[in-house]
């Protein structure tokens, strides 16, 4: 192939992907605040997650074995214009105990994930619950959980942090999650266009899309056009 | 007679709770039936209280004390399970409960507390590593069914070295492969869910290229029936970063099962389970060499002696002599409650009767100290007849062990033990104290007690040796009586004054201070002291200004004893040490008090068997944690030449620390230690800037921390610690080579260790250094 083409084939994967990616690119600003609590094999796994977008929407969410138990909009005004963001960037990406070589500490403590979205940049921080540096604990105060209870089946689209990465390998053997598929279903545009955010679909579209997935289970690792990988979680 | 208790405690501690620097305990063992193909696994266990006035928790809306029937039931069915997993290849053997005693030297820990359940890879044959259990594990009182089954996922860990099987929801972090994440797969085994499985992975369960994902086959690429049958030679190299697996006998040669039998007995589960709940006394042998100078023999009797006037009423006190080729057994009494019990007088008689004996060779030792075993411990004994008659040795359940066999031997670096004698006080379950004073190189005590799970010491002098030994059992209680200064004089001249200043903190933080000046053999000194607002105490006016003021010549010190009531006692205070002669041999002044606040100094890593950079970490705690102190450590060699002042230890929770606000204050030494040897790190700890708080935060356990309490005022202390270093690069040269070609599955728990022979046979003392020092994890021992 002459070089001007193989420029040109270029020039149109990129552009290619560019469009196709707009399902992900187009978010706005968020801040999600998720809870996991002290969870072992064989005890229940509980997590509530607040949701802010900078359109003064949001939504909370409370998990139960990842069913959705709870769920609410939430209306917050100016939180998101007044959370201070930029000192939130400055944070560091981990406040937990670092791995202490060959012990194995069993299930998980009170785990706190904050993850922003602000201005083109993407922050993902992990702590303990009682490691909270004093911005998030003074963060989480002003979040208030309202009793709403939850009905019918969400879909939620979960960006993963840098420290997850996996090799070629196990990359190639993910699904690819195709523009058309995205298409196909306003319930994943959706979710595209809110990550984390819990997107009602119903249950019988969700196997729709683990059938064109060719994929089962509730949690699909699944590679993007852009080259990504995120996670499609179903949660009944 | 304060001091008296007090050093009666730090005698208990240094016997009953094991010195902090040994390794693991000697009553742990891996006993291989050939027979039967079954292994016993002796288990040290901890518990965190009183078994005997045990507490009782609400456990399924029943108030359910914690007593020997609640321990019991737990260790059944962590033996049943364990039997169960490993197909009825092991099952638990001799459990030895401690109440309150060798935290660090068990294997389990079963803490009556929240916490998540933990255990170390493979950490059965590792100092300091363990299995830890919580009576509320996540937050909650659980059911016997519950933490015995948790115990036995534990084993899973600990003993066999399988990583989990279990998806852990929401983790997303790959950084660390042998850790659950979120898109794993988990297997229907006991690794996965203790609770509803009991059963090991096999091939067939990751069949299923798609079905991979666990922490375990991360790590290992195979199912973990295929990694026991496995030689640990072939295991993937990454594997091999944390410490060898252990390959047991048990599975070796052993046809990878493709399908199992989940035998589920519990009468053979339980055939070989031996609970014993241990006395708080122990089985002591002292065993003199007397081949050593008259002066040295009363050093020896000197340490005996206070030992013997402090030990728990109870313990079971033998003594025994050696010169040459010959030994004595002097006699055995078991010691009653107070100084004055007669039995105490006995046994301090029968030390004061020894007379120093010139001897050659070292028959005699070996023949006491297989004697001494044989006191000290039944096992020993039922093994000793058994050789004797030319019969198998005796299972370690075959006879009861319920007082910890100690033998406390004072001796030299020349003596040397034949390979016969680490087997006997090795199999037989006794641990050696080796007090010692350098005689040369060619001795391999050293080796013995570390093979033993016991502690060295080694003296240039009498006095000195005499002091080590105190020393030990203060490192050995922690909350005992914490340093604030200490300042060692090497020499001085006639007429010196030698200083030392030393801050003082209200009675919030120190209790009654001691000043005390350790003068050893030299004579015509006196110790003055000079309070904050400068008046000066002696011993013609301490009693009157109520300190009170002591000429010990027996320990060869000067004390003052600063109570809290004394008036404007806060502040800086000096003391004078005066000598009228020149000095004949080195002092110290200390400056000591009783107070919770303390400083313990421990190194990670660094030696061959962890060979990671080291690190040192300095625990302040009171016995909450103290935040935001100022904590810095010198280092010196073993020259006594400054290495480096001044590194800053920090409590951030960045680089090296673990946590931040926890109290634990941490540095890496990489790059400043650069040659192996031995080091001594003095640590310092003040509250000059005013920002220390008593603090509860870094804990692992959920719950809200309470605020921070500003402790408001400066205090200071002062914590020592002698190690070995062991650079990496030494340790490929030397015990690469001596390693290599062993074929012990587990060097505590086989008859013999086949290193021993190599060892005695002249390796020579560096070599033989190197191997304490793995063993001890470079946990050396803390001095003042």
């Amino acid at each position: 192939m002459p070089k001007i083409a193989k420029s040109l084939a270029k020039l149109m994967v990129l552009l290619a992907g560019l469009f196709s990616s707009c399902w992900v690119a187009a978010q706005g600003d968020y801040l999600v605040w998720s809870e996991s609590g002290v969870w072992a094999p064989g005890r229940p796994d509980r997590l509530r997650q607040f949701y802010f977008h900078q359109d003064g929407n949001g939504q909370f969410v409370e998990t139960l074995n990842e069913k959705v138990v709870r769920i609410a909009d939430l209306s917050h005004d100016n939180f998101f214009k007044s959370l201070p963001l930029d000192q939130l960037f400055d944070l560091n990406d981990s406040y937990e105990p670092p791995k202490v070589a060959g012990l194995v500490v069993e299930g998980r403590g009170n785990k706190v994930a904050l993850i922003a979205s602000w201005s083109g940049r993407t922050k993902f921080i992990n702590a303990d619950a009682n490691l909270l540096p004093p911005l998030m604990a003074g963060l989480r105060q002003k979040m208030t959980e309202p009793s709403t209870r939850a009905a019918g089946g969400f879909v939620s689209v979960k960006l993963l942090p840098p420290v997850f990465k996996l090799n070629p390998t196990e990359l190639a053997q993910l699904p690819m999650l195709s523009d058309a598929t995205v298409e196909q279903f306003a319930e994943l545009r959706d979710a595209f266009a809110a990550p984390f955010k819990f997107i009602a679909i119903a249950d019988e579209r969700w196997r729709l899309v683990q059938s064109q997935l060719k994929q089962d289970g509730q949690g699909l690792y699944v590679r993007t056009t852009q080259g990504g990988v995120v996670k499609l979680q179903f949660y009944p | 007679m304060k001091k008296l208790i007090y050093l009666a405690m730090l005698w208990s501690s240094l016997l009953l709770g094991g010195a902090a620097l040994a390794g693991n305990h000697p009553l742990t063992k891996v006993v291989f039936d050939k027979t039967s193909g079954t292994s016993y696994i002796d288990q040290v266990v901890h518990i965190d209280w009183d078994i005997d006035n045990p507490p009782s928790l609400m456990i399924d809306d029943v108030s359910t004390p914690l007593n020997r029937a609640y321990i019991t039931s737990i260790m059944q069915i962590a033996s049943d399970l364990l039997y169960t997993m490993t197909e009825g290849r092991m099952r638990l053997g001799k459990i030895s409960v401690y109440s309150n005693a060798y935290l660090d030297q068990a294997d389990m820990q079963i803490l009556n507390k929240s916490g998540r359940p933990n255990a170390h890879i493979d950490g059965l044959d590792g100092a300091g590593l363990r299995n830890q259990n919580f009576t509320q594990p996540f937050g909650e009182p659980a059911n016997v069914t519950y933490i015995g089954k948790t115990v036995a996922h534990e084993f899973g860990h600990y003993i066999l070295g399988l990583f989990d099987e279990y998806r852990e929801v929401g983790k997303f972090d790959t950084s660390n492969p042998s850790a659950p994440q979120d898109r794993d797969t988990p297997r229907e085994t006991i690794m996965n869910s203790q609770m509803e499985y009991s059963r090991l992975s096999i091939a067939a369960d990751y069949a299923d290229v798609t079905k991979r994902q666990t922490a375990h086959y991360r790590w290992f690429g195979q199912s973990a029936w295929e990694t026991l049958v496995a030689d640990p030679a072939t295991d993937l190299p990454h594997t091999k970063a944390w410490k060898n697996r252990t390959w047991f006998d048990s599975f070796k040669g052993m046809t990878l099962p493709a399908k199992l039998a989940v035998p589920v007995d519990a009468n053979k589960a339980r055939a070989s389970l031996q609970i014993t709940f241990m006395k708080n006394a122990p089985k002591v042998a002292y065993v003199f060499d007397l081949n050593v100078t008259q002066a040295e023999l009363d050093g020896f009797i000197k340490a005996a002696t206070a030992s013997i006037n402090l030990m728990p009423a109870g313990t079971v006190a033998s003594s025994l002599t050696f010169s040459g080729d010959n030994f004595v057994e002097i006699g055995t009494v078991t010691l009653g409650a107070g100084a004055d019990d007669p039995m105490r007088q006995a046994a301090r008689d029968s030390f004061l009767s020894h007379k120093a004996t010139p001897g050659s060779g070292f028959a005699g030792l070996n023949k006491a100290l297989r004697r001494a075993a044989a006191m000290v411990s039944p096992l020993a004994a039922a093994q000793d007849n058994a050789t004797k008659l030319g019969l198998p040795a005796p299972l370690t359940t075959s006879v009861e062990i319920g007082a910890t066999p100690v033998i406390e031997l004072f001796t030299t670096t020349a003596s040397t033990a034949l390979p016969e004698t680490l087997t006997a006080l090795v199999s037989g379950a006794v641990m050696l104290n080796a007090e010692m004073l350098n005689k040369g190189n060619g001795g391999n005590m050293e080796t013995l007690a570390s093979a033993t799970r016991g502690s060295p010491a080694i003296a240039s002098s009498a006095a000195e040796l005499e002091k080590k030994v105190l020393h030990h059992l203060h490192a050995a209680i922690g909350d005992g009586m914490p340093n604030i200064a200490s300042q060692k004089f090497e020499s001085f001249a006639a007429g010196a004054k030698l200083e030392m200043k030393f801050l003082v903190a209200s009675k919030a933080i120190d209790g009654k201070v001691v000043l005390e000046a350790l003068v050893g053999p030299n004579v015509g000194m006196s110790l003055e002291l000079k309070t904050p607002a400068g008046v000066t105490v002696n011993e013609s006016n301490a009693a009157s200004l109520g300190i009170t003021y002591k000429n010990n010549s027996a320990e060869q010190s000067l004390s003052y004893y600063i109570p809290t009531t004394f008036p404007g006692r806060a502040g800086s205070w000096t003391a004078t040490l005066s000598a009228v002669n020149a000095s004949v041999a080195p002092v110290e002044l200390e400056a000591e008090t009783d107070s919770k606040l303390s400083v313990q100094v421990a190194i990670i890593g660094g030696t061959k068997a962890d060979p990671r950079p080291p690190m040192i970490t300095a625990t302040v705690q009171q016995p909450v944690s103290v935040k935001k102190a100022s904590v810095t450590v010198d280092i010196y060699d073993a020259t006594g030449a400054l290495v480096k002042a001044g590194i800053v230890l920090n409590d951030d929770g960045l680089g090296m620390d673990l946590r931040p606000g926890d109290g634990v204050y941490s540095a890496s030494l990489e790059g400043i230690l650069t040659k192996s040897g031995d080091y001594d790190v003095e640590v310092h700890v003040s509250n000059g800037g005013g920002t220390a708080a008593y603090g509860t935060g870094g804990a692992l356990s959920a719950g809200v921390n309470a605020p921070d309490i500003l402790i408001g005022e400066n205090f200071y202390r002062e914590e020592n610690l002698d190690f070995a270093f062991f650079s990496n690069s030494v340790a490929a040269q030397v015990t690469d080579a001596v390693l290599s070609g062993g074929g012990c599955t587990l060097g505590r728990g086989a008859p013999f260790d086949p290193l021993f022979p190599l060892l005695v046979a002249g390796a020579g003392l560096y070599l033989l250094k190197r191997k304490r020092l793995a063993a001890l994890g470079n946990e050396a021992q803390t001095r003042h």
